[in-house]
């Protein structure tokens, strides 16, 4: 419908349409109406003609008189009507006649048809003359019926009318789509400026009570909301900036705080550093510095239980072995304590080092220092490490050692070294089947001079298992075990970052 | 009216024995068979004084005076029929003949129609002469002439007036010639 875009085009289309098919319905019924009425007007005049004939030309039929007849016959001309006439005789020829022109042709002989008979352009009534049931003659009359040409002329009148009232219509239309346009236009306007200003207080003016006047109370009902929503939405955007602006503030003074705290830590580190190292060369210096006199107290003891081996009385001699075996603990705790600075202190020199290869030795190590030891021995093939092999060293005596003596008091004691891989991350293990300990006391496992055996039971410093952490820690990686009282234990442990499943409970 | 007196009627107007409509010489009719035609013709456009009857059952009566077949020609066509819901009848005069009763008078162009008119009381008798129409005589009310072998007639409105009689307008219509009323 793009022709009709504008109410008023509408409006103006439906008046059109309404007037015409109104016009159209009531032309046609007229029409049918009027030709009908035509049709019996014509019939009844005629008739009424015929039976006015036939009574005034009964006497003049009765004595023969042609003259009056005739005279009667020819008033008929003032019947504009009325084509032709004529009056027969008893005999059925013509009495008298009469012709309007000279193109009807009057029947020489009474027709045998009788009564009433419709032809295109005429209408032929016949009507016996009788006198008391005699029937002395006959009046033929024909008059004109053209319903065609009065169909014609009708239409013609109807189509001018209707053309005059469906003008009438469109002028009246045309005057009165302003009555229910202006409005509409006015709301558009008013909706355009609300767009175009953003000014929600505006409201259009309501003219009328009718479909218009429900959309403007509609369109102000609208706007009355969308100026309630717009201001609580500008209230509740100013609250939001408060708050966000709040929330900067507390961001920033967090930031501040975590930086001054950074730098605290930053600061507490390098001084704990400083301690830390402080600490461990004092540790050093301390063991390196106890050597001297603990060789000379072990030296001078053993010197004297050599050079007086029977002047000493037995409990004696006893007490010089005790002082021995005692400096030669205090010097492996010595070493021990040496060794574990050391570790803290020399720079890492990580290569690529076969594992296998130096867990068999330091295994060949033990073995020959026990030779009367039967223990089974499994390693993997083919592990190697990303390590400084110095330190790893130190690991795997240190687990190696644990593991020798831990379960040497058992019948078949079995050690076995592997390794599990996670993607690119391998994890070692060190496995034993001795005599293993309670987890609950896992988290004195790696402080230092914590013990979880009588030194009777198994001798050791309680500094080995620190010194392996340590290590451990130094190369990124992490240690941690599993055990069991009497169900032997595992230690695994990681080189580099990444791997493993189970911290470390110890620190 | 039974069918075939109705047939009858019919028949004898349509066999042209006495149809009016055609010229005398056109169809081998009578003079006296027209003229009497008329004169029963006459007799049903007229209109009598209640008097003029003893009863509603008296007869209508034609009287001829001398014409014989003027008198046979009307017996023909009285016969059996009823004119203005009355029986009908035709009495041939003689001269001198009492014209009490009659309600129709037919004189004959061979007798003194003016002298017996003259002489005659006025009463409702419809009085019809034949004359010439300059011998017409007063108290005739109606004449019989042929013009042209058309039979024509002439009515005279005083004298129908005088008697008390009064002629349908539909037939003075077909008259000729009406003298009218004073």
């Amino acid at each position: 419908m793009r022709t009709f875009r504008y109410i008023r085009s509408k409006l103006l289309a439906l008046v059109l349409v309404a007037t015409f098919c109104a016009l159209f319905v009531a032309c046609g019924i007229f029409l049918w109406y009027d030709i009908n009425t035509y049709r019996n007007a014509t019939i009844a005049d005629a008739q009424a003609q015929v039976e006015l004939l036939s009574y005034t030309t009964l006497p003049a039929l009765q004595f023969g008189d042609e003259r009056v007849a005739r005279e009667n016959l020819e008033l008929l001309s003032l019947k504009p009507g009325v084509e032709a006439a004529a009056i027969y005789n008893a005999q059925g020829q013509v009495f008298v006649s009469f012709s309007r022109d000279a193109t009807v042709q009057i029947p020489p002989l009474l027709p045998e048809i009788s009564g009433t008979r419709i032809g295109n352009d005429r209408v032929d009534v016949y009507g016996r003359i009788t006198d008391s049931d005699a029937i002395l003659g006959t009046v033929w009359l024909s008059e004109s019926y053209q319903p065609l040409s009065r169909a014609l002329e009708f239409i013609t009148i109807l189509s001018v009318t209707a053309l005059v009232a469906m003008t009438a219509a469109a002028l009246v239309a045309f005057w009165m789509q302003a009555v229910i346009t202006k409005p509409i236009h006015a709301i558009a306007r008013i909706a355009r400026d609300v767009v175009a200003r953003k000014q929600y207080t505006q409201r259009a003016v309501k003219l009328s009570e009718d479909e218009v006047g429900l959309l403007v109370d509609a369109f102000n009902e609208m706007l009355a909301e969308i100026e309630t929503r717009t201001t609580a939405l500008e209230d509740s955007n100013h609250e939001l900036e408060r708050e966000i602006a709040a929330r900067t503030e507390a961001t920033t003074k967090i930031q501040q705080l975590n930086e001054e705290l950074e730098e605290k830590v930053h600061q507490r580190t390098l001084e704990l550093r400083v301690a830390n190292q402080e600490l461990e060369s004092f540790c050093y210096s301390v063991s390196h510095d106890l050597r001297a006199p603990l060789r000379s107290i072990s030296g001078f003891s053993q010197a004297l239980l050599e050079e007086l081996p029977t002047e000493l009385p037995e409990g004696n001699r006893h007490y010089l072995e005790r002082i021995i075996a005692a400096s030669y603990r205090m010097g492996q705790l010595i070493e021990d304590l040496l060794n574990l600075s050391r570790v803290s202190r020399v720079g890492l020199q990580p290569q690529s080092v076969n594992l296998t290869d130096m867990v068999w030795e330091v295994l060949n190590v033990l073995q020959n220092r026990h030779p009367n030891q039967v223990v089974d021995l499994s390693v993997w093939k083919s592990m190697t490490v990303q390590a400084d092999p110095k330190l790893l060293r130190i690991v795997l005596e240190n687990l190696l050692d644990n593991a020798w003596k831990f379960s040497s008091e058992q019948e078949k004691p079995q050690i076995v070294v592997g390794m599990t891989k996670d993607g690119a991350h391998a994890t070692y293990f060190v496995r034993d089947n001795g005599a293993g300990f309670d987890m609950k006391y896992a988290d004195k496992l790696f402080a230092p001079f914590q013990r979880l055996h009588a030194a009777h039971e198994f001798p050791g410093t309680g500094i080995g298992l620190v010194t392996v952490q340590r290590i451990v820690h130094r190369h990124g990686g992490r240690i941690w075990f599993d055990a069991a009282l009497g169900a032997g234990a595992t230690f695994y442990f990681t080189l580099g970052p990444g791997g493993g499943h189970h911290e470390t409970a110890g620190s | 009216m039974g069918i075939l007196k109705h047939l009858s009627l019919v028949l004898i107007l349509m066999l042209g024995e006495i149809s009016p409509g055609v010229a005398l010489a056109q169809v081998d009719v009578s003079e006296y068979e027209l003229k009497a035609a008329f004169v029963y013709q006459f007799a049903t456009y007229a209109e009598w004084p209640p008097e003029a009857f003893e009863s509603d059952d008296t007869p209508l009566r034609f009287g001829v005076l001398g014409s014989q077949v003027m008198a046979n020609n009307l017996e023909m066509l009285v016969e059996g029929q009823r004119l203005n819901g009355r029986p009908a009848e035709v009495r041939l005069l003689q001269q001198g003949d009492s014209l009490a009763g009659l309600h129709v008078l037919f004189i004959s162009s061979g007798e003194q129609a003016a002298a017996l008119l003259a002489e005659a009381p006025v009463r409702p008798l419809l009085t019809v002469t034949e004359t010439e129409p300059e011998r017409w005589p007063p108290g005739s009310m109606i004449n019989l002439q042929v013009v042209d072998e058309h039979v024509r007639f002439d009515v005279a409105l005083p004298a129908t007036n005088a008697a008390g009689l009064r002629l349908s307008a539909r037939l003075l219509q077909v008259a000729q010639r009406v003298l009218p009323s004073p």
